[in-house]
């Protein structure tokens, strides 16, 4: 209950809240191992803290806290209209992670979230027998694993990534979406290619990635990661989104597309999604406000259906099309 | 403004020496002390009597982005391996008639011991200690940090409690509970001092200066409670996304508003200057 050292507390996972029904699983046992200095403090559930009235986001942010938890029904949702479904009838995502390590400038989670601190659930097989429940229920499954959160960024800590390809390697009508900006493909390396799971990077042109996407790796450890996971065999995907209205983006997206295609064979790749900076309004609203150390809130937007975005949205959308174009047949490209 | 909360008066006596405070009489009937930006209540014992006294406080100021509060007494502790005199922070209050469990955010360094601390709405004895879901026992954090919520950010909130028995409360003097207050006062004043200066808005983009003449313009232009509202939040984004001190408004300040076309021709330059690279 108490832990009678003197703390020092203003860095990342200082303090870990595990959850009382939490406490006996073996993953806890293995995350808690990892941090032998961080101070435990027992909860009931981990929503007595995650929705906390008043949470300031940008500060939590600043020094996280992770919170181990059993998470309840439902373990997988149904993908939103607002995202790519690449085509796929039933699109579904399952969080196994609440929130991110990276701490990007336009992220939609500080409008999301009512707190900053990282939530990993536990009890993993309740989340893999939940889609198999669904799998036999849809003749094809497309589930995203990394949805509001980036899983291998977090591989160090928990090995989601891992479990996730494992359990979608013993699958037949599943496509398993594995979101990420993180460098740390070593992590899985070991893992067999699997036809059933396609990493997918995000990538952003270098100077937009050192000013945005803070803690996030630079473009060429992304690209090298990418790399190598083609090398191995996996179905790798690009998605570049959000296309930011940066000073002379033509130029900067531009010269993105020939740096991308300077390291990846375009033929090899699985398929690509690119997409322009766009908004729930109230996440939008709520985030503005609490950003100040960012001009990305503060250029000219619309809002249409809800959606905020450039007024020049099309136009950059167009541009980026025409330009991946040249690398990629129509068919690859989505969004 | 630092807002100190005992419910005793021996626990108040050091803490209002260490800040110089002074009897505030316009706090009637709640006994404040005030001083140069920190204001002690002293609000009995008892959880709701905290809440009551804490949120009547709070109400007056309504509870700004850089407020802090702090709930400063004694506690029993069940762990004999605590000294008595330790100063415990608590990572987690939990209320020990309904179980409702409290947060404070702790997010900067600091060198108190922590603990989880249970808030009971009478005397804790050690025949209860089987009971007990916490190592450290009160009788007020639970109420005060309820009534502190409407108004205050939980890295706003906290509570630090002195270990003063195990237990075994009968018998307790009023110079033995300063004691322990004033045996700690350095750790304490040192939290609190990191706090407050945790909870300081140090990137707020507009002046008091620049308020001021956003102010003055509203005024003069007879803008809307809308139009106000988005003249703040342009001139806000101005200053991020250019860096540079807002532009000079003079044209606007001796331009004559009399009707609302008047008034919304000069909105509309407003806008169209606040927008600009």
């Amino acid at each position: 209950m108490t832990d009678f050292n003197p703390s020092y507390q203003g860095s990342k996972f200082s303090h870990i809240y595990v959850e009382e029904r939490a406490a006996a699983y073996p993953l806890t046992g293995e995350i808690l191992r990892r941090f032998p200095n961080a101070r435990l403090v027992y909860i009931k559930h981990y929503k007595d803290l995650f929705n906390r009235p008043r949470q300031d986001f940008q500060r939590q942010k600043a020094a996280p806290k992770l919170i181990l938890a059993e998470k309840g029904e439902p373990f997988v949702y149904k993908g939103p209209d607002i995202c790519e479904n690449f085509g796929y009838e039933h699109f579904y995502y399952a969080s196994t992670l609440l929130n991110c390590l990276y701490h990007c400038d336009y992220c939609y989670l500080q409008g999301l979230y009512p707190s900053a601190n990282l939530v990993a659930f536990v009890n993993t097989s309740d989340f893999f027998e939940a889609v198999k429940k669904l799998l036999s229920e849809v003749d094809f499954l497309y589930l995203c694993a990394s949805y509001d959160t980036d899983l291998l960024a977090f591989e160090g800590v928990v090995p989601y990534t891992k479990m996730w390809i494992d359990f979608a390697r013993e699958q037949e009508n599943l496509l398993l979406e594995v979101r990420t900006k993180s460098a740390n493909y070593r992590l899985i390396r070991s893992e067999k290619a699997a036809g059933q799971v396609v990493l997918s990077w995000t990538l952003s042109p270098e100077g937009i990635a050192r000013r945005y996407e803070r803690l996030a790796p630079p473009l060429k450890a992304r690209l090298e990661a990418a790399r190598e996971a083609l090398e191995d065999g996996w179905k790798v995907r690009l998605s570049l989104e959000p296309m930011l209205q940066v000073k002379d983006w033509r130029k900067v997206y531009g010269e993105f597309i020939d740096q991308i295609f300077q390291v990846l064979p375009a033929d090899r790749l699985f398929d690509v999604n690119l997409g322009v900076f766009r908004m729930n309004k109230e996440y939008f609203k709520r985030i503005e406000k609490s950003r100040t150390d960012t001009d990305l809130f503060c250029f000219p937007m619309s809002c249409r259906d809800g959606v905020v975005s450039y007024e020049r949205e099309q136009e950059m959308k167009e541009f980026l099309y025409q330009r991946l174009r040249e690398h990629c047949p129509e068919e690859k490209i989505y969004g | 403004m630092i807002y100190l909360v005992t419910a005793m008066h021996c626990e108040a006596r050091p803490l209002i020496e260490h800040y110089g405070l002074k009897r505030a009489d316009e706090y009637r009937p709640f006994q404040v002390f005030a001083g140069e930006g920190v204001a002690l209540i002293i609000t009995g014992m008892g959880k709701m009597k905290s809440a009551v006294a804490t949120a009547s406080l709070l109400a007056r100021g309504n509870g700004g982005s850089e407020d802090l509060a702090v709930n400063i007494g004694i506690c029993g502790s069940r762990n004999r391996q605590v000294e008595l005199a330790t100063p415990i922070l608590a990572h987690q209050i939990i209320d020990g008639e309904t179980d409702e469990r409290f947060f404070p955010d702790l997010l900067f360094d600091h060198r108190l011991f922590e603990g989880t601390l249970e808030t009971h709405h009478r005397i804790i004895l050690q025949e209860d200690i089987g009971r007990l879901r916490a190592d450290f026992v009160d009788m007020e954090a639970s109420g005060f940090y309820q009534a502190c919520q409407p108004y205050l950010a939980p890295h706003q909130i906290h509570v630090i409690k002195i270990v003063s028995d195990y237990l075994e409360p009968e018998g307790l003097h009023k110079d033995f509970i300063s004691s322990c207050i004033s045996k700690n006062l350095d750790s304490i004043g040192e939290f609190i001092k990191r706090a407050a200066a945790f909870c300081k808005n140090d990137k707020e983009p507009l002046s008091e200066e620049e308020k001021g003449r956003l102010d003055a313009l509203k005024e003069h232009l007879r803008l809307t409670v809308t139009q106000t509202h988005q003249l703040f939040r342009l001139a806000r984004n101005y200053k991020i996304r250019t860096g540079r001190s807002l532009p000079s408004f003079d044209e606007l300040m001796e331009s004559r508003v009399r009707v609302k076309e008047e008034r919304q021709r000069a909105y509309d330059r407003l806008q169209s200057l606040l927008s600009g690279e």
